[in-house]
C-alpha cells in the first residue's frame, strides 16, 4: 500500500514538485507549531522545579545540571518558568488570535454583505484605528487599564480586529457578486443562510492564512507589554515580563534574558515561517 | 555732600563684597598663572579654567527651581544652590549653616544670621529677606501653611525673632528642611529657571524635566568651590546610568540599584560606593475594613524581615519600626517575628489547614491580595511576602498598580496596600506622625483617632525630654498595637563615585544633600 501511494517525484511537472515541496514542508512546520503548543499545555506540569518558589542560598545561580537555564534574580529555576511561560504566551496569544479573527471576520462579512451606513460607520471606526500606531495605541489603553494579562489582551486586540474586519469585507463583496448567490437567493434562502453556508465557506480560507501570519506579531506585542510592565502581573512567569526583569542583571546573570528572549525568538520565527508556509500555498492554490 | 555719600556708599559695597568673599580670594577672576596639574594654584585655591566639571544623573523629571514649592528644593538643594538656615548632619543632627545660632525661650526664637554671608549676585543675606522668604514658603506651598503661625520679626540685618503660639521644639528641624532654602526675592526674575541663591553653585542652563547644568558662584560665602560646575542629565532608567557610569560618562550617582551595586563592587578600583540607611521606609498597610483583627495580626508575625531583606542585596535593611531605635520616639518597635503565634491566630479564627496547605473556612481558602506597585522595587518586596505567606497557609495574590495614589490610597478598596514614606525628614517623628492622625492621608486603615491624635499634639508642644520620651512610647504602642502597618524594610542610600571624585552627598542618609564646595574630582 505505502508503495502504491508513494509519489514518484520524476513524474511531476516543476510547478507540481515546488508545489509537493511546499505541501511537505507546511506539514513539518504544522507538526512542530502542533508540538509547541502541546506542549506549552502540558509543560507546566512536569516543571522541575517550582517556578514561583525562591531560593536565597542560589541567587542568580549560572546554568548548571540542577538549574539548566540558571536561575534568576531571587533564586527561581529559569527552566521551570520558561516552561510556565510558555502557556501564558503561548495560548494567550492563539486566544487573542482567534477572538480578533472572529470579531474581525464577522464585522467585514456584515459590512460587505449588507453595505450602506452600517459599512460606512463601521468601516470608518476601522480607518481610525488603523491610522493609529497600534502598540501605541496599546501601551496607553494598557496604561489606563492597569496591568494585567487580560487588560493587555483588550489593549491590543482594540486594534488587532481591524486587519480581519478589512479583508472579510473585500472577499464578501467580490462573493456576493457572484451569479450562484444570485441563484441561491432565488431559491429563497436568508441572508444567514448565504452568510453561513456560502460566503462565509469561501472566504475563511484566506482568512485563516492572515490568522495564522498575524500570530508572530500577537505575540510580540504581549510580550513588549509584558515587558513594559502592562502585562502579567508578578510573579506570573511570562516571556516578555521575564526579560524585563531579568534586564537590570543582564551583565551579572545574562541567562534570566537569553532563554525568554530565545524563546520569543524560536516561538515567533516558527509561527510566522508556518503563516508564511500557509499562505505561499493558498497563492499556489489559487493561481 | 553728594561727594561725601559717594565715597561712604563705594566704601560700604567694597567692604560688602569683601566680606562676601569669605576671605579665600578665590572669585572667577583668578588668574590660572602658577596652577597645578590637580587645578589649584600654589596657593592651594582652585584654578577655574571651566575643565572641571562633575557630571551626574537626575532621576526625576520636574519642572521648575522654585525653592519654596512642591519638593523642587530637594533638587536646588541637591545641585548646591540653595541653602537653608540650619542643616541636619550625617548623624541626623542639626547644625547651623546660614544661621550662627538659635536661643529659645518658650514660644520665642532668636535666629542670629552669619556674618558673610551673601547671595550669588553679592548682596548680603538679611533678617529681613529671611522673613520675607518664610513668608513666601507659608503662601506657594501649601504644606507649609503652619508658617503663616509665626510672628517673624527681623531686628536688624543679623537677627530673626520667631514667636510660635506654643513652644515649637522642632523649630529648627522644619528651618533645616530644603523647602526652607533662602532665596535673593528682590533680585530673582524668574524663580522657575534661575533662582538666586547663596549655595555654591549657580543656575547655568536649566531645561525643564530635563538636563540642568550649574556653574560655580564666584561670590560663595563659605571658602573656595573646588569645581569649575557640574552638569546633571535626566536619566531614569538604571540600565542607562550603569552604562553611563560604565563608559565614563558621568562621574557617580546616588541610589544606585542592587543590581548595578554588585557590578561596581566587582571593580573596586574604579568605583567608591558609599551605602547609608536612611529614613525611607517600605510599609504595608493591613486595612482593618476588609481583614480582621487576629488575621492582620498574624500577617504582621508572620512576615521574616530578615529573610527578605536578604534578597534584597542591600537596596533596604530589616526595620522593625517606623523610627530609628537611637531616637528618643523610637523607643518602642514593632514585635519580632512569630510564625508558631500567627497560625494559632489564624486557627483562633475558625480556619483550618486544607490538603494545598492553605487556610480555609467554610470552604472558602483565606485568600489575601497585595496591592503594590513596581518601584523602589516593591513588587519585588510583594513577591517576598507572598511567598512568605504562603509558606504559612496564607493564599496571597498580587495586584500591581501603576500609581498606588491613583488607585488603592484614593479608594481605600485593598486588604493589603504596599506604600513608601520618609517616615524621618529632619530628626523629628512629625514627618510621619502627622500623616496618620484621624483623617489625614496614611490614616486609611482606621487606625486615626482622638486618642492618639491628642497624643501627637502633646508630644509636638513637649519640650522635656523624659515626657517626650513616654508621649512618644505611648504613640508608638498603640500604634504598633492596631497592626494597621507592618513595616518591611528601610532604604538604604547607596552612591557610587569614580575613583578620584567626592562629595555627593553620599554619606547623608537625607537625599537632598548632594554636591558642595568641597566635591571635588581628579
Amino acid at each position: 500500500m505505502a508503495a502504491k501511494n508513494k509519489i514518484d517525484k520524476s513524474k511531476l511537472t516543476k510547478k507540481q514538485l515546488k508545489k509537493y515541496k511546499l505541501q511537505r514542508k507546511t506539514i513539518i512546520l504544522a507538526v512542530i507549531v502542533g508540538l509547541l503548543m502541546l506542549l506549552s499545555l502540558v509543560a507546566p506540569y512536569f516543571t522541575p522545579c517550582d517556578p514561583y518558589a525562591t531560593d536565597p542560598l542560589n541567587l542568580k545561580a549560572a546554568p548548571s545540571a540542577a538549574h539548566i537555564f540558571g536561575t534568576d534574580y531571587l533564586g527561581r529555576d529559569v527552566f521551570s518558568r520558561v516552561l510556565v511561560g510558555a502557556r501564558t504566551s503561548v495560548f494567550a496569544t492563539l486566544l487573542l488570535v482567534i477572538i480578533s479573527f472572529i470579531i474581525g471576520s464577522t464585522i467585514g462579512i456584515i459590512c460587505g454583505y449588507y453595505g450602506g451606513i452600517v459599512d460606512n460607520v463601521l468601516m470608518r471606526i476601522t480607518d481610525i484605528l488603523l491610522s493609529l500606531p497600534q502598540l501605541v495605541l496599546a501601551i496607553a489603553i494598557a496604561g489606563i487599564l492597569g496591568g494585567s494579562l487580560v487588560n493587555a489582551l483588550i489593549a491590543i486586540g482594540i486594534t488587532s480586529w481591524t486587519s480581519y474586519a478589512r479583508l472579510a469585507r473585500s472577499h464578501t463583496m467580490r462573493i456576493k457578486q457572484l451569479p450562484y448567490i444570485d441563484s441561491v437567493r432565488m431559491t429563497g434562502c436568508g441572508d444567514v443562510h448565504i452568510l453561513l453556508k456560502h460566503v462565509f465557506p469561501n472566504l475563511i480560507g484566506s482568512m485563516l492564512v492572515n490568522a495564522t501570519l498575524e500570530i508572530g506579531t500577537t505575540m510580540l506585542s504581549i510580550a513588549g507589554l509584558s515587558f513594559l510592565g502592562l502585562g502579567v502581573a508578578p510573579p506570573a512567569a511570562e516571556w516578555g515580563s521575564m526579560v524585563s526583569e531579568g534586564r537590570a542583571y543582564l551583565q551579572l546573570a545574562p541567562w534570566t534574558v537569553f532563554a525568554p528572549a530565545a524563546s520569543i525568538l524560536v516561538a515567533v520565527m516558527l509561527f510566522n515561517y508556518f503563516g508564511e508556509c500557509v499562505c505561499d500555498l493558498a497563492n499556489m492554490n489559487e493561481v | 555732600m553728594k561727594k561725601l555719600l559717594a565715597v561712604l556708599l563705594a566704601t560700604s559695597m567694597t567692604a560688602t563684597l569683601a566680606a562676601c568673599g569669605g576671605g579665600s580670594g578665590t572669585t572667577g577672576e583668578t588668574k590660572p598663572q602658577g596652577g597645578t596639574e590637580s587645578g589649584t594654584t600654589e596657593a592651594g585655591t582652585p584654578v577655574h579654567d571651566g575643565s572641571k566639571i562633575f557630571k551626574s544623573v537626575e532621576s526625576f523629571p520636574y519642572s521648575s527651581l522654585d525653592v519654596h514649592k512642591e519638593y523642587y528644593s530637594w533638587h536646588t538643594q541637591f545641585y548646591g544652590i540653595s541653602e537653608t538656615l540650619f542643616r541636619i548632619d550625617d548623624e541626623m543632627q542639626i547644625q547651623p549653616w546660614l544661621a550662627e545660632s538659635i536661643e529659645t525661650e518658650e514660644n520665642v526664637s532668636t535666629i542670629t544670621l552669619k556674618d558673610g554671608v551673601c547671595f550669588s549676585n553679592g548682596n548680603a543675606l538679611t533678617a529681613d529677606m529671611v522673613k520675607r522668604n518664610l513668608e513666601r514658603i507659608a503662601e506657594v506651598n501649601s504644606r507649609f501653611a503652619f508658617v503663616n503661625d509665626w510672628q517673624i520679626e527681623a531686628k536688624d540685618d543679623k537677627t530673626l525673632v520667631i514667636t510660635t503660639a506654643n513652644v515649637y521644639p522642632t523649630l529648627e528641624n522644619d528651618l533645616a528642611t530644603a523647602e526652607f532654602g533662602i532665596v535673593d526675592l528682590d533680585a530673582t526674575e524668574d524663580f522657575d529657571n534661575n533662582p538666586i541663591c547663596t549655595g555654591p553653585f549657580v543656575v547655568d542652563k536649566f531645561v525643564p524635566e530635563g538636563d540642568i547644568s550649574v556653574k560655580y558662584n564666584e561670590n560663595y560665602w563659605d571658602g573656595d568651590v573646588q569645581l569649575d560646575g557640574a552638569t546633571f542629565y535626566y536619566m531614569g532608567d538604571e540600565e542607562s546610568k550603569l552604562l553611563a557610569m560604565q563608559n565614563g560618562e558621568i562621574d557617580g550617582y546616588v541610589d544606585i540599584s542592587a543590581a548595578s551595586r554588585e557590578i561596581y563592587e566587582m571593580d573596586p578600583d574604579l568605583y567608591n560606593i558609599t551605602t547609608v540607611p536612611t529614613q525611607r521606609r517600605a510599609y504595608a498597610m493591613l486595612n482593618a475594613d476588609k481583614l480582621s483583627d487576629n488575621i492582620r495580626e498574624a500577617i504582621v508575625l508572620a512576615l521574616d524581615k530578615d529573610t527578605l531583606a536578604a534578597y534584597m542585596n542591600g537596596l533596604i535593611s530589616p526595620t522593625e519600626g517606623v523610627f530609628s531605635p537611637d531616637t528618643y520616639y523610637g523607643g518602642v518597635q514593632a514585635p519580632k517575628t512569630d510564625v508558631a503565634k500567627a497560625k494559632e491566630l489564624i486557627e483562633a479564627d475558625g480556619y483550618k489547614l486544607n490538603a494545598n496547605g492553605i487556610y480555609e473556612k467554610d470552604g472558602k481558602p483565606l485568600t489575601i491580595v497585595l496591592s503594590c506597585y513596581a518601584k523602589r522595587s516593591i513588587d519585588t518586596m510583594a513577591i517576598l511576602m507572598q511567598e512568605q505567606l504562603k509558606a504559612i497557609g496564607i493564599d496571597a495574590q498580587i495586584g500591581l498598580e501603576e500609581d498606588p495614589d491613583g488607585t488603592y490610597m484614593s479608594t481605600k478598596d485593598f486588604q493589603i496596600g504596599f506604600y513608601v514614606s520618609i517616615t524621618d525628614k529632619a530628626g523629628e517623628p512629625f514627618t510621619f506622625l502627622n500623616m496618620i492622625e484621624k483623617g489625614k492621608y496614611l490614616d486609611i486603615c482606621g487606625f486615626g483617632n482622638e486618642e492618639t491624635d491628642a497624643l501627637i499634639e502633646e508630644l509636638r508642644y513637649e519640650t522635656d525630654e523624659t515626657k517626650q520620651k513616654e508621649l512618644a512610647d505611648q504613640i508608638m504602642t498603640n500604634f504598633y498595637a492596631s497592626n494597621d502597618y507592618l513595616m518591611i524594610g528601610q532604604y538604604n542610600k547607596s552612591s557610587v563615585l569614580r575613583a578620584g571624585a567626592t562629595g555627593l552627598g553620599e554619606t547623608s542618609p537625607l537625599q537632598f544633600y548632594g554636591i558642595d564646595a568641597n566635591t571635588n574630582i581628579n
